[in-house]
């Protein structure tokens, strides 16, 4: 625990207690004195509360008290904190969020959530920290009165986070967001169920100077839901004269969301509503106290984020029937959930043309700024468009923003409608519209892709990734207003080319593999208990393929006795023996019980048992006990009612084994029972094809056919179990998934078949997440090949002109290739120095000789190579084949296979060219140089 | 390996006569006899507006043969005002989230209902031999039923 601020005390914010012993609630809780009484309490009650101060907990623990005052649940067992640590340099430091629910007035969307969120404590340089964030946590608390006042439908739960700022600490900055990540891990509420994020960092000292609520920052997060939600707020709370607000998902500045303590849940999916303001001023610095907080724009604020949250805790909808799964991939696995966040990144592949499109953004900025200058100097091009462009731009402050495009958008929208009312027949009445919609849907492009590239602030942001798609829209809509010469020698037709899924096939396959790791410790598990849950408790071990003998034996003795083909002795009762096959049996089929003790019913009648009880007890106490367990379970068959009464009849009846074979012969079976042949099992095992053939000529036995399901699972558990390397916790090298869904899969069925239908629907659930990756397994091993490659091919100094042919060829087996020629060239120069070293020596032998030979040959070969790849051209590729011999000598029969595929290759490349340039009628193979165009600027520049 | 459909083969016999990739537009011997009102579009279009109320056109067709809609903002659903015949997310990354696949299924089923059939990216890559002339060779399925080039 650090020292820091001194706590002084902070005044009471909350009304006069209310009456009846209800909660005290402020008359106004969004009104503006409200809100101040609350920004004050924290901020001067509480200064520099920095994560892992004493003044930091007491924050928090004034958080929870305001909490309780208002009436609210305690969200954390029976309290509002939720206690976790930031290791830091090794040291484990505390902090604390505060959690509180308000719960919904809807029996059907009650269990659905709201979260309001804002965090608690402050930065290092701040003093009071009044707005950012005690303003913040004033708006939860505000929030919070108002809705216990009129509680909504959905339930809401209200955190301040704690650990939010980063932290300098031995020279090194760390990163924060501690507690809000800590929830996405740990939720209070279950993630598929949150409907809503509201997340409210700084929203005391909202600028309205210009007068637009469209200069506040408000971000909905994609999911339609929050942007519905956003939207519908702002339009509830518009004052007069503003304007709607402009934070809506497809802008960069999307971002922000990973600035704040949204961030985590975003990730996850949970549909966010993000505020943010006041990041003109320096919100870390010790002005930032009271003074800075404006009571009218707080409250203005505060009234805005409120209403989203009636918005979304009042929408009749349920998450299923709007379409919304918060939680990711895998709500219920949360390891899926941490490494889909980190397969955020971009793909390695992919990371070269995001650099190479970062450097270039200066020019994409100054041409589409152009393009768009050309765009409002020409007259005509609106006019063709029917728009008033110049008006438009002139009504939002002569600034080609965000309301200019979704006027174009409206226009767009209102003359593809005229379009669908005319006949598809009529030409002359569709040309008119399709010349207008032209030319709007040119300047609708132009306007999209200018306004997203010019608020692009730095090259590497994560939404650089859609500047393909934006130059695309450049492009298309320069072609269609005759603009084109504006992006000449900028953007280029490999630009345009929309990067791939963010998530790699490799990453993607990895993550799969260590996540089902998971899986197999589970079913694994499950099937221990079948055989004794005591120990399964106990072990995180999975089973093991002797654990199949206990019930092997089971099921031979059963047979044995159902066949009449046995030799079973009889002997004393061991109770020990037999609670440990009873709990085989009974004690793990959970949801399996009745079916079970139906079939084991059938055969040994229960009623028998209690009647012989009543004769045999040996007291009158012991006798009413098992009589009356002998009755629940006969009233309630069940898996835990049979093996109560079981292992306290057997523990009773321990010296008395007389009462057992009596048991028997009043069943009048006039052969050992059941519980006789098993409990015998354990002593004589016989093995071989004779006792497989008395366990299938008993296969219609019902004990056997239940222990034969029971069997069967558990054998699949194991075979599951196996394929996995628990020390690494991951999928073993040699496994592919492919077979591990195969023994995913048994393991349902078989999970099925024994009436398990929890355990099943459990495991399939697996079932169904893994398949899609299987698609992916292919492509990932031959992704990490390449990679491997490719490395060695760029070591080489090749990289550049393999790598763009492997992307064009099927396979990339090019790539592959280029690897192992990189990885042999690199060797042969390693003989350089060795040879120069044996020269320097004045050695003249036969092994110097071969050296300077391969050193000559190499030279030759890489003078081709080189010549191919600074300077394509027809010459270089028949340079390259003349080099063939050397190539063939250096390399064996390996390397002259590899130039003969390259030669194929080469030739592959033109017939593509041909077909998808549409070049081929300029007769004869095209050159590398015009595959260098077509892949890429190089050729053009 | 061919993987048109007979319906999309007719389609594109009777709306290219020629083999040549020119706007059935400019023809005027050519009938315009699939859903020439627009009725089918349009009943379609109000159930999308449920579905995505901020539904708005795309700009990646010219009114010609096709328009495109944004839905969920990145999925983009082409319609062929010649056929029956959608394309979702041609040419695309297909990088959607759990959610963004849970509403292309609900999507796909909506356009089945409404009897559209969606073709694979395999099948509008294919191209289309018989189309020998036009604006370009090796015209592709999605060129003859959705955006001829240069639109």
């Amino acid at each position: 625990m650090r020292t820091g601020g001194v706590h002084k005390g902070a005044p009471g914010v909350v009304a006069q207690p209310g009456a009846k012993g209800q909660p005290a609630l402020p008359r106004e809780p969004l009104g503006a004195a409200n809100l101040m009484r609350l920004v004050d309490g924290l901020a001067k009650g509480y200064p520099d509360r920095v994560f892992g101060t004493e003044t930091g907990r007491k924050s928090a623990e004034w958080m929870a008290s305001q909490m309780k005052a208002i009436g609210l649940e305690p969200a954390v067992g029976d309290s509002f904190l939720q206690a976790f640590t930031w290791d830091i340099a090794g040291e484990a430091w505390p902090g604390q969020n505060v959690a509180g629910i308000l719960r919904g007035t809807d029996p059907k969307l009650a269990d659905e959530f709201i979260v309001v969120a804002a965090h608690h404590d402050s930065q290092e340089d701040t003093r009071q920290g009044a707005n950012d964030n005690a303003s913040g946590c004033a708006g939860v608390l505000a929030i919070a009165q108002a809705l216990a006042k009129d509680p909504p439908k959905r339930s809401v739960l209200f955190i301040t986070f704690d650990g939010e700022e980063g932290l300098r600490y031995a020279d090194k900055y760390q990163p924060g967001r501690r507690g809000s990540k800590l929830y996405a891990a740990e939720p209070l509420v279950p993630l598929a169920k949150t409907a809503l994020l509201v997340n409210m960092d700084m929203i005391g000292q909202v600028h309205l100077e210009r007068g637009a609520r469209s200069d506040i920052h408000q971000w909905a997060s994609r999911d339609s839901f929050a942007k519905q939600v956003l939207a519908r707020a702002s339009k509830a709370t518009l004052q007069p004269g503003e304007t709607a607000v402009s934070g809506y998902p497809e802008q960069h500045d999307q971002a922000q969301m990973f600035s704040t303590d949204a961030e985590p849940l975003y990730r996850l999916g949970v549909p966010t509503v993000n505020f943010l303001s006041g990041r003109d001023l320096d919100n870390h610095a010790p002005e930032d106290d009271m003074g800075r907080v404006i009571p009218e724009r707080i409250a203005q604020y505060a009234k805005l984020c409120h209403q989203c949250v009636v918005e979304g805790a009042n929408h009749p909808e349920s998450l299923s029937q709007m379409g919304i799964t918060p939680g990711g991939l895998m709500p219920t696995y949360p390891l899926i959930r941490a490494n889909k966040s980190a397969g955020l990144q971009v793909p390695e592949e992919e990371q070269l043309r995001l650099t190479d499109l970062g450097s270039r953004l200066p020019e994409f900025k100054a041409a589409s700024k152009a393009l768009a200058r050309a765009l409002l100097e020409e007259p005509a091009h609106a006019q063709a468009a029917g728009i008033d462009l110049a008006a438009l731009v002139e009504a939002h402050g002569g600034l080609v923003k965000e309301p200019v495009l979704a006027a174009v958008r409206a226009h767009h929208a209102e003359l593809a409608a005229a379009h669908r009312d005319v006949n598809k027949n009529d030409a002359a009445a569709r040309k008119p519209l399709l010349a207008k919609l032209k030319a709007t849907e040119g300047i609708e492009d132009i306007l999209s892709g200018a306004i997203y590239i010019q608020k692009i602030e730095k090259a590497g942001a994560y939404y650089m990734q859609q500047v393909p798609e934006r130059l695309a829209e450049l492009n298309r809509g320069a072609r269609r207003l005759g603009l084109s010469a504006a992006l000449k020698d900028v953007v280029f037709k490999h630009d345009v080319v929309a990067f791939a899924p963010t998530v790699s096939a490799d990453r993607a396959v990895h993550i799969a593999r260590q996540t089902l790791a998971g899986l197999g410790m589970e079913v694994g598990a499950a099937a221990f208990a079948l055989i004794s849950p005591e120990v399964a408790a106990q072990t995180e071990q999975g089973v093991a393929k002797a654990d199949l003998q206990t019930i092997d034996a089971a099921i031979l003795s059963r047979a044995e006795e159902a066949t009449g083909r046995g030799r079973l002795a009889r002997g004393a009762c061991r109770p020990m023996v037999l609670d440990a096959v009873l709990t085989a049996q009974l004690s793990g089929i959970k949801g399996t019980g009745a079916k079970w003790v139906e079939n084991f019913a059938a055969k040994n009648r229960f009623t028998d048992f209690a009647g012989i009880l009543k004769d045999v007890a040996p007291s009158a106490e012991v006798k009413a006990k098992l009589s009356d367990l002998a009755e629940a379970m006969i009233a309630k068959p069940s898996a835990a009612t049979a093996v109560t009464f079981y292992r306290e009849f057997f523990t009773q009846m321990a010296g008395a084994p007389d009462a057992v074979q009596s048991l028997d012969d009043l069943r009048g079976l006039g052969k050992p029972g059941a519980l006789t042949a098993l409990l015998e099992a354990s002593a004589e095992r016989a093995r071989g094809e004779a006792e497989h053939g008395v366990v299938a000529a008993a296969a219609d036995d019902p004990m056997v056919a239940t222990l034969s399901a029971i069997r069967a699972f558990v054998s699949a558990a194991v075979e599951l179990n196996a394929l996995f390397d628990q020390e690494r916790a991951t999928v073993r090298p040699d496994v592919s998934l492919a077979q591990v869904k195969a023994a995913i899969d048994k393991a349902e069925a078989t999970a099925e078949q024994m009436g398990a239908s929890d355990v099943a629907k459990e495991i399939g659930a697996f079932s169904a997440w893994l398949t899609p990756f299987l698609a992916l397994e292919g492509p990932a091993k031959l992704q990490a090949k390449t990679r491997v490659a490719n490395a060695q091919a760029a070591q080489a100094g090749f990289r550049p002109l393999w790598s763009k042919y492997a992307e064009r060829l099927p396979g990339a087996e090019l790539g592959l290739a280029a690897g192992d020629l990189g990885s042999a060239i690199n060797a042969f120069r390693a003989l350089k120095p060795k040879a120069d070293a044996l020269e320097a020596e004045g050695r003249q032998d036969a092994l110097v000789e071969r050296h300077m030979k391969q050193l000559a040959m190499l030279a030759t070969v890489e003078g081709a190579l080189n010549q191919l790849s600074s300077a394509p051209s027809p010459k270089a590729e028949a340079n390259l084949r003349a080099a063939q011999p050397q190539f063939e000598a250096l390399m064996g029969q390996d390397g002259a296979r590899w130039l003969q595929d390259t030669l194929k290759d080469l030739e592959q490349l033109h017939r593509l060219d041909e077909v998808q340039m549409g070049r081929g009628a300029r007769g004869g193979p095209l050159s590398v140089v015009a595959v260098r165009a077509a892949l890429g600027r190089e050729g053009r520049r | 390996m061919m993987t048109m459909t007979p319906e999309v083969e007719q389609t594109i016999i009777h709306y290219y006569p020629q083999r040549a990739l020119v706007s059935p537009l400019d023809n005027a011997d050519i009938s315009w006899d699939y859903d020439t009102d627009n009725r089918s579009l349009k009943a379609l279009l109000v159930d999308l507006e449920n579905l995505d109320p901020d539904l708005r056109p795309g700009t990646r067709c010219n009114y010609e043969i096709s328009e495109e809609l944004v839905l969920f903002e990145k999925v983009r659903l082409q319609l062929s005002y010649i056929g029956p015949f959608a394309a979702l997310n041609y040419g695309l990354p297909q990088d959607l989230d759990e959610d963004g696949r849970e509403r292309v299924r609900r999507l796909e089923s909506m356009l089945a209902k409404h009897g559209f059939q969606i073709l694979n990216d395999d099948t509008l890559d294919e191209v289309v031999p018989w189309i020998q002339q036009g604006t370009i060779q090796n015209a592709t399925v999605w060129n003859c039923l959705f955006v001829h080039p240069d639109a």
